[in-house]
């Protein structure tokens, strides 16, 4: 049983038939994708398992994320779930510009998502949400009585706070949120929250950015004319099942950890014009 | 060196209640796996001889036995089934004792281990580094922190272990019946001085015991105090009235450290230099504000006789006299509370509130030694 | 590329027919197989046959076992003054550490997975390769990157943690390059995962015509179930591995209880990966010793449906259990009861295995070459590692035992008496086939009773002295135990002994040993119809199967059983067709 060569394309050395190559090519690829739910399971276990012994404190970091953004990003990648559904297609029918298209506009919107999501990442940064051990000095009142007399009197004192405690409580104010630091929330406990954020939000951008350099890949083999051949559709068909599950863990990123709180419209659309600059307030 | 070997043992000491019952299921998990072990080998040396290979014989054609394949499915199962049940009826004794096998007012021995020492408190307040000595026939309970890694308090003899774990309280007990020496083990791997974290359980008589606690008081340099001194009352109260929690040697503490002064000369505020000796510190306690140290704020409350009483008084003075640097345990406000714990423990700057032990002295910690 | 280049030099081999004929000297000499097709550099570093990447990885583990052993060496020899022989308490903790990843990471779950099952899975279905044999030529270099750079840490600084990792120890106080450690281990399991999803694709994929799931050789039943643990149980030790590094890098406290962490959230997800991970090594050595045993006893294994089915039972159950390493760590007495219970539940399937292979060896023709004696050795220790198992799966008992020299005893006749002797049994079975040379029956039967006389004089004391309460990872200890120490001690040298002979008689058969022919130990079962060496495409054209896998007592597709009137019986699955002859 030679390779045999047609106008369907080559099937390789090990393979029977076409049909053969082409399942095999689909069960590796969802068995790649099991590895990686049990991957992205693992650490959404541990969030949750945080989630149920802190649940407010978890609620107070979740007010403090960008929901606007994330918004957009989610329908920006249902958007490239599509393109890339309809490349598919395309490599199907051998229709090499459809093909192109479809595959340049997934690249072009997955560009896109990860570029809110690196402006998302700045404004944590500028924000100053990033989990460390760092103190900071700052001036606060602090009521002062004598224990002879019962006066009390009120001084300035220069106390060591955390600096991470600082900017949350800052952009928490912001928001609106209605919880008290100390008392409704645990400003340290908000810092395994943003711990937990910043790990399975960078796992995804990882992905992603994986994603965008195997559908760049796949695009300049489709203008070099690779799937010309129409069996080799099935190539295509595999990223589609990679890109899908990236899109599928956004799914579940986006709840767990923007939406588990008192959130409103008004938060999301007030968030999303700072985002883009045009706060104008506060 | 190989002269010098040990004849080993071959078995551990029996030194407690569970040791017994736990010897029982460990014996019988044994019997059962030896005859089954009996009847693989069997069946094995029988096979390799018998059915080596000879001229002209011809290998038999045995496909499987859905009959056999059925016993010895069910006949193991039924006894690892046996042993799960009796297991967990031991670990059950071993976690969560009846009123009967342990007392409810049982006397509660505290554990913390750090890296790389055990520091054990008993009942009524005596501490030991690394050992532990108990009286026999008494159910006790232990409750076991860590400070700093996860360690494990293990007693071979007694036939028991426990992790204890930073930020939570484990606890088991022991009902000793034999006299004698026991090991002490951190079965946890925790660092360069694991091997280090061993010790002693001393299970004495119930009159030996006595004597013990009476005559073993020890400072964190292993000095004596005097015997029945009313300077061990006085630490008791020192701890018990709240001085620690502004005389303590930490460096952002709230008042003057008082290890060493006894004897010294004072600068008060205005310049005077007083001499501390018994009078100073008897009037400082009734009447803080009249001498107040240079660079201290004056806010230590009046211990007036209805707090402190004039017998409480010389104690807790003759226990500042005694006072050397070194001597004064450091708290520990850091120390995180349990998972699930209210929040205001982690704010409150304040030493977190350890358990009320339930005699009324409060587990003393050493100063943090770092790495 | 060879495959590319000699798509249709095949046409121009003698068609084999089945079985295949023994060559001649001439055709020993002068036929082309897969380890003289190409000699340059570049088609072995680069190359994708299955075979070829089988012995990279044999070269590869090898080494990394040679590295393992000195460890356990080091270990060993410290251990017999109670004040720690040769080695500072530092340096013994990194020694231990070293040990154990090493074995496990490195030597245990790589071996027969990446050289038998690479080389013989495609063989043994009667396919040309594996399913994706770029991905398996990437599986190696991504093992060898990672090992590599975990190697190269232990060598600069080492990791002092244990191979458990437990935080906060190894988050916080431990100040080794745990890190980049962590990092080689991430990166090795990558191998691990694309290895398991080579292995499953091909075996649902790549069957010969006629080789139904219930003619598959009970090697590839084993393969497929380790494959699937793979798959599954990799992903979460990697990503217990970020988080730690995570929280060392940024110090914000996952696993640390004075930030709200939790250590023993930790403890959970590593077990949930390691105890699989145990079946990931131990399930290949019951896959081999299925084949070993049938074949050296001339006999069809005992219960083939119970066997293939315990491997899968293995496999799943295998994930329920991993609680029954944290019964003292103060989990809650419920969830341990549920542990517990499934344990118990777990030790059945290895205890039906165990006992259909001894029933396969009753009524045997019994030979006692090398492979065999390993095979036997691997029942008797094997039966030892896994019912002093049962004391330390049930809760009552483990409480003493746990962390003590018992459960090292345990883990070793299991790991070391079961799978190793499974491996060396594997190796000399199917060295012939994959050299085509045969090695010396006199020191490989010699090797063989060295390291399992050795093996047993280094563990079982283990068992007394860990009963009596001397902990693991001691360098010192108490001085009534030096009499066991001194015995382990004594028998590691000897078992240490006994690995390295085979290095030197393997190695010498290469150039001095006699050529094997195609079937030395005249074994059914796909891969032993080829030529030894086999040719890069392993069969010309795709076989077709008619028997069962252990079809010893079948000559010439026909039974050799007759009944009465002399006609011949039916074998197991089929009625014998008509002679088989090469191609369909």
């Amino acid at each position: 049983m030679a390779a045999s060569t047609s106008a369907a394309g080559p099937v390789a050395h090990h393979f029977d038939s076409m049909n053969q190559q082409h399942a095999t090519v689909r069960l590796g690829m969802w068995l790649f994708l099991v590895t990686e739910v049990l991957f992205f399971g693992g650490v959404f276990c541990a969030y949750t398992a945080y989630r149920i012994w802190y649940p407010q404190d978890f609620d107070a970091g979740s007010a403090a994320l960008n929901v606007g953004i994330a918004t957009v990003n989610t329908f920006l990648l249902l958007l490239s779930s599509l393109t890339i559904t309809l490349a598919i297609r395309s490599a199907y029918v051998s229709d090499r510009r459809g093909l192109q298209r479809n595959l340049l506009l997934t690249i072009v919107l997955a560009a896109a998502f990860l570029g809110l999501k690196a402006r998302e990442y700045h404004l944590d940064y500028e924000e100053g949400l990033i989990p460390s051990t760092e103190m900071i000095r700052k001036m606060e009142k602090v009521e002062v009585v004598d224990p002879k007399t019962g006066e009390k009197s009120i001084r300035q004192e220069e106390v060591l706070v955390s600096k991470f405690n600082h900017a949350l409580v800052e952009v928490l104010d912001r928001e609106g949120y209605k919880g008290v630091p100390g008392k409704d929330y645990d400003p340290y406990r908000v810092q395994l929250f943003f711990m937990f954020y910043y790990s399975m939000t960078g796992l995804h951008v990882l992905h992603m950015v994986i994603g965008l350099g195997l559908l760049t890949w796949q695009f300049i083999l489709a203008s070099n004319g690779f799937f010309d051949y129409q069996s080799r559709y099935v190539y295509i068909e595999a990223m589609s099942l990679y890109w899908h599950f990236v899109d599928m863990v956004w799914m579940f990123i986006l709840p767990l950890l923007y939406l588990c709180g008192p959130h409103t419209f008004d938060q999301a659309v007030h968030q999303f014009k700072h985002a883009i600059g045009m706060s104008g307030s506060h | 060196m190989l002269a010098f070997i040990q004849v080993p043992p071959i078995l551990p000491p029996q030194a407690s209640q569970f040791a017994i019952e736990y010897d029982w299921l460990f014996w019988y998990i044994t019997v059962v796996c030896v005859c089954a072990g009996a009847v693989v080998y069997g069946l094995l040396t029988y096979s390799c001889f018998k059915f080596a290979k000879r001229e002209g014989v011809r290998p038999q054609r045995i496909l499987g036995s859905n009959k056999l394949e059925f016993i010895w499915t069910i006949i193991p199962l039924i006894f690892f089934l046996s042993f799960f049940v009796w297991g967990t009826k031991l670990y059950n004794t071993a976690i969560k004792p009846t009123p009967s096998e342990l007392p409810a007012n049982a006397p509660e021995y505290f554990v913390v281990g750090k890296q790389w020492m055990w520091k054990v408190q008993h009942p009524t307040g005596q501490r030991e580094i690394n050992e532990i000595t108990m009286p026999i026939d008494t159910p006790v309970r232990v409750t076991g922190t860590s400070e700093d890694v996860i360690h494990d308090f293990g007693i071979p003899a007694f036939r028991t272990k426990f992790d204890v774990v930073p930020g939570r309280y484990t606890s088991a007990w022991y009902h000793p019946n034999k006299l004698g020496t026991y090991h002490l083990f951190c079965d946890q791997y925790c660092g360069q001085g694991h091997s280090q974290m061993v010790g002693k359980v001393h299970v004495v008589s119930q009159s030996d015991y006595q004597e013990w606690l009476s005559g073993n008081m020890r400072n964190t340099r292993g000095e004596l105090f005097v015997d029945g001194s009313p300077a061990w009352e006085g630490a008791k109260l020192f701890q018990r009235l709240g001085c620690l929690g502004c005389h303590n040697n930490e460096s952002e503490s709230r008042a003057p450290n008082l290890e060493g002064i006894a004897g010294t000369y004072r600068v008060v505020k205005g310049g005077e230099k007083v001499l501390a000796d018994r009078k100073y510190i008897e009037n400082s306690i009734r009447y803080p504000l009249e001498h107040i140290r240079e660079g201290w704020a004056p806010i230590m409350p009046a211990f007036t006789r209805n707090l402190v009483t004039q017998a409480e008084l010389i104690e807790l003075t003759a226990y500042i006299m005694s006072l050397k640097p070194g001597d004064l345990p450091s708290r520990t406000e850091s120390s995180p509370p349990p998972i699930g714990a209210k929040m205001e423990n982690t704010l409150n700057p304040s030493p977190t509130p350890m358990p009320e032990p339930k005699k009324d002295s409060e587990p003393k910690k050493e100063p943090e030694m770092k790495k | 590329m060879s495959a590319a280049n000699d798509k249709n030099d095949y046409l121009d081999y003698t068609p084999q027919t089945f079985p295949a004929p023994e060559p001649t000297a001439e055709q020993d000499r002068t036929r082309i197989h897969y380890l003289n097709n190409e000699n340059t550099l570049r088609s072995w570093l680069l190359t994708v046959d299955h075979k070829r990447i089988g012995l990279l990885y044999l070269f590869s583990v090898t080494f990394f076992f040679l590295f393992g052993g000195i460890a356990a060496m080091l270990v060993r020899t410290n251990l017999i003054t109670p004040t720690g022989a040769i080695l500072e308490l530092d340096q013994y903790n990194k020694a231990f550490t070293a040990h154990g990843t090493i074995m496990l990471f490195l030597f245990l779950i790589p071996v027969i997975p990446g050289v038998l099952g690479n080389f013989l899975i495609p063989m043994m279905i009667g396919a040309k390769d594996l399913a994706f044999p770029k991905l398996n030529l990437l599986s190696w270099y991504v093992f060898m990157a990672g090992a590599s750079l975990f190697v190269w840490q232990l060598l600069v600084g080492g990791i002092d943690t244990g191979w458990t990792l437990y935080p906060p120890y190894s988050s916080k106080y431990s100040q080794n390059s745990i890190l980049y450690a962590g990092l080689g281990i991430f990166v090795t399991g990558f191998s691990s995962i694309l290895t398991g999803v080579n292995i499953i694709a091909t075996i649902h994929k790549m069957r010969a015509p006629g080789m139904t799931w219930g003619r598959l050789p009970l090697f590839c039943w084993a393969m497929y179930a380790t494959s699937v643990i793979q798959l599954l149980g990799t992903p979460v030790i990697a990503v217990t591995v970020v988080m730690l590094a995570v929280e060392r890098v940024f110090g914000v406290g996952i696993f640390d209880p004075n930030l709200g962490g939790d250590p023993i959230l930790f403890q959970h997800m590593f077990w949930f990966y390691s105890h699989p991970a145990v079946y990931i090594m131990i399930l290949p050595g019951m896959g081999v010793i299925s084949e070993v045993l049938t074949c050296f006893a001339r006999k069809n294994i005992f219960g083939y449906k119970a066997v293939a089915w315990s491997s899968v039972g293995i496999a799943v159950v295998g994930f329920l259990v991993w609680g029954h390493h944290m019964f003292i760590s103060g989990q809650g007495y419920y969830l341990g009861m549920v542990f517990a219970f499934l344990t118990m539940l777990v030790a059945v399937p290895s205890a039906i295995k165990v006992f259909n292979w001894t029933a396969t060896l009753y009524g045997g023709s019994i030979t006692y070459q090398a492979p065999m004696i390993h095979a036997i050795g691997f029942i008797v220790l094997f039966t030892i590692g896994g019912l002093t198992g049962l004391y330390l799966g049930t809760m009552g008992t483990d409480i003493h035992l746990h962390d003590t020299y018992f459960v090292i005893a345990h883990f070793h006749f299991t790991m070391v008496g079961g799978m190793m002797f499974a491996w060396q049994a594997g190796l000399h079975f199917w060295w012939p086939k994959m050299t085509g040379k045969m090695y010396s029956d006199f020191w490989s039967r010699l090797a063989a009773v060295i390291m399992i006389t050795g093996f047993a004089l280094t563990f079982l004391p283990q068992f007394v002295v860990g009963y009596l309460g001397m902990p693991r990872r001691y360098p010192n200890y108490p001085e009534e135990f030096q009499f066991y120490n001194i015995m382990s001690t004594a028998g590691a040298s000897i078992q240490g002994l006994g690995y390295l002979m085979p290095v030197f008689y393997l190695t010498a058969s290469l150039f001095f040993g006699r050529p094997a022919g195609n079937n030395p130990f005249k074994a059914t079962g796909l891969e032993w119809q080829t030529q030894s060496p086999p040719h890069p495409h392993n069969f010309e054209t795709t076989p077709a199967v008619y028997f069962g896998p252990y079809e010893y007592g079948v000559e010439n597709g026909l039974s050799i059983f007759t009944n009465e009137n002399g006609d011949h019986l039916p074998t197991d699955t089929t009625t014998p067709k008509e002679g088989v002859t090469s191609g369909s």
